[in-house]
């Protein structure tokens, strides 16, 4: 069953926070999914999109999965509004709540709050971490080559709980996530067609791995423009420890 | 510079005229990018050859947090090795609109929200200082500006700390800030500074000493606060 796009108020995020907050003590309790719908906590989008839980009749298997239902459904809109649209991100949280912070034995745990809702300014290092905004972005950004960063190394059972490895390190910089170039080149190196997972070793921090490819890539910014649209610039311009992986 | 207006994003003017001095290449591509910690923008200004300021500088995609936003330049080759850079700058601090015509200050004041600090000095490896003060406590900004008691309070301090960066074995001493501040040092200390003293405290004192006789706020005060003087009629 679909249901229409809406935004959680303020009052309605600072319903939801307190919950976050109340499941920290008790992981019982039940999310307050009434928000969702209460006229006083939530405002319809003012945009005719709407979404569904299990879409495909199941629950999503990757970030991957769900940043293309996300970027389908929300299409029309503009890209930068609605990345920074709090209430509709904090709606859409509560609304997938139960695949963002699965219930395992009764019990929910729930991660730092700037997942589920962002805050109130922007700052990045916070609003790149939110649990639907992500994959959205991403996959709103870099099409394709999503993949790389929204498909987690080893398959997980809850797979929209965590941001995954690859897209932390990846994702943490503005200037590279942005980059179509990085991520291009990040899909290349450390994705595997057979597979269709990233390559297993691709989560270490041992020569080579993406954590070292963050701190290569901040050097070269001070000799190369890694936004540059330039094909196969980042690879070609690569140390030797990434050879494994070309 | 940078302008702002209540509630709305920041939005920046760029005066890039200055690069057509350097002898690069006409078709190399101009680029501004401003940041604040992680987050940036980017922003295409055309060629050497036809520097041209985008009609939306927007900084709507940056943080807001509570730090300042700096700027820095590429001129990027795109005939030759595309994507090399030709020419950077980094660390470039925008003019407020009202002191545009003013020197830039070597060590600029922030204000923001430090819980019970009234103030800090950030400072790092990679960034020039900068003097934070709370911005919770009621003009203490104006007072850091303009008032000689609070100067002569805060800036012995501030000034102690970054001289401890400044005298850093692991500083890059090819960065802006450093070449400033190793200026303004010997100004204040009237010789060379000798970055391998061996004592360090005994060096930052004679500095501080040199930056007290200098703003005089001992002698600000008592001329502040002398009983006027009654003229015979």
């Amino acid at each position: 069953m679909s249901d229409p796009v809406r935004r959680l108020s303020l009052a309605g995020r600072v319903s939801f926070s307190e919950y976050i907050d109340a499941l920290r003590l008790d992981g019982t309790l039940p999310p307050p999914l009434d928000l969702l719908t209460d006229a006083t906590k939530s405002a319809e989008a003012g945009f005719p999109a709407t979404v569904e839980r299990e879409p495909l009749g199941r629950k999503f298997e990757t970030r991957l999965e769900f940043g293309r239902y996300l970027v389908d459904r929300l299409a029309p809109q503009n890209r930068v509004d609605l990345s920074f649209d709090i209430g509709l991100w904090a709606w859409l949280a509560l609304y997938y709540f139960d695949q963002l912070c699965p219930s395992s034995d009764g019990r929910r745990k729930a991660e730092e709050t700037p997942r589920y809702i962002l805050p109130e300014r922007f700052q990045y290092t916070r609003y790149y971490r939110h649990l639907v905004r992500g994959p959205w972005l991403t996959c709103a950004i870099h099409g394709e080559a999503s993949r790389v960063l929204l498909i987690p190394i080893r398959r997980s059972e809850h797979p929209l709980a965590s941001v995954g490895e690859i897209y932390a390190q990846v994702a943490g910089r503005q200037g590279v996530f942005r980059s179509k170039e990085v991520v291009a080149a990040v899909d290349r190196l450390y994705f595997d067609e057979g597979s269709g997972r990233p390559r297993s070793g691709a989560g270490g921090s041992e020569a080579g791995s993406p954590r070292r490819l963050s701190k290569v890539l901040k050097q070269f910014e001070l000799t190369f423009d890694l936004e540059s649209e330039e094909p196969n610039l980042i690879t070609s311009i690569l140390p030797q420890e990434f050879s494994r992986w070309r | 510079m940078v302008e702002q207006r209540d509630g709305e994003a920041p939005s920046f003017v760029a005066d890039l005229s200055r690069l057509a001095a350097f002898g690069l290449p006409n078709e190399a591509q101009v680029i501004v990018e401003a940041y604040v910690r992680t987050s940036s923008m980017r922003f295409d200004f055309g060629t050497i050859g036809a520097v041209l300021q985008p009609a939306d500088t927007v900084l709507a995609e940056i943080d807001r947090a509570d730090a300042a936003v700096s700027f820095r330049v590429k001129v990027v080759d795109s005939t030759g090795r595309r994507g090399r850079l030709l020419a950077f700058g980094d660390q470039i601090r925008p003019r407020e609109e009202h002191d545009q015509h003013e020197p830039y200050p070597i060590l600029p004041l922030d204000e923001r929200d430090l819980g019970q600090r009234l103030w800090t000095i950030e400072a790092g490896a990679d960034s020039s200082p900068r003097l934070v003060v709370n911005r919770r406590v009621p003009r203490l900004g104006e007072q850091i500006r303009q008032d000689p008691l609070v100067q002569g309070l805060v800036f012995p301090g501030a000034v102690r700390a970054v001289l401890q960066y400044l005298l850093r074995d692991d500083v890059n001493t090819e960065q802006e800030w450093v070449g400033d501040w190793t200026e303004f040092v010997e100004s204040l200390l009237g010789q060379p500074l000798d970055r391998s003293a061996e004592d360090i405290d005994e060096l930052v004192d004679r500095v501080l000493e040199g930056l007290a006789d200098r703003e005089g706020w001992v002698q600000r005060l008592i001329d502040n606060t002398a009983e006027p003087e009654v003229l015979d009629e």
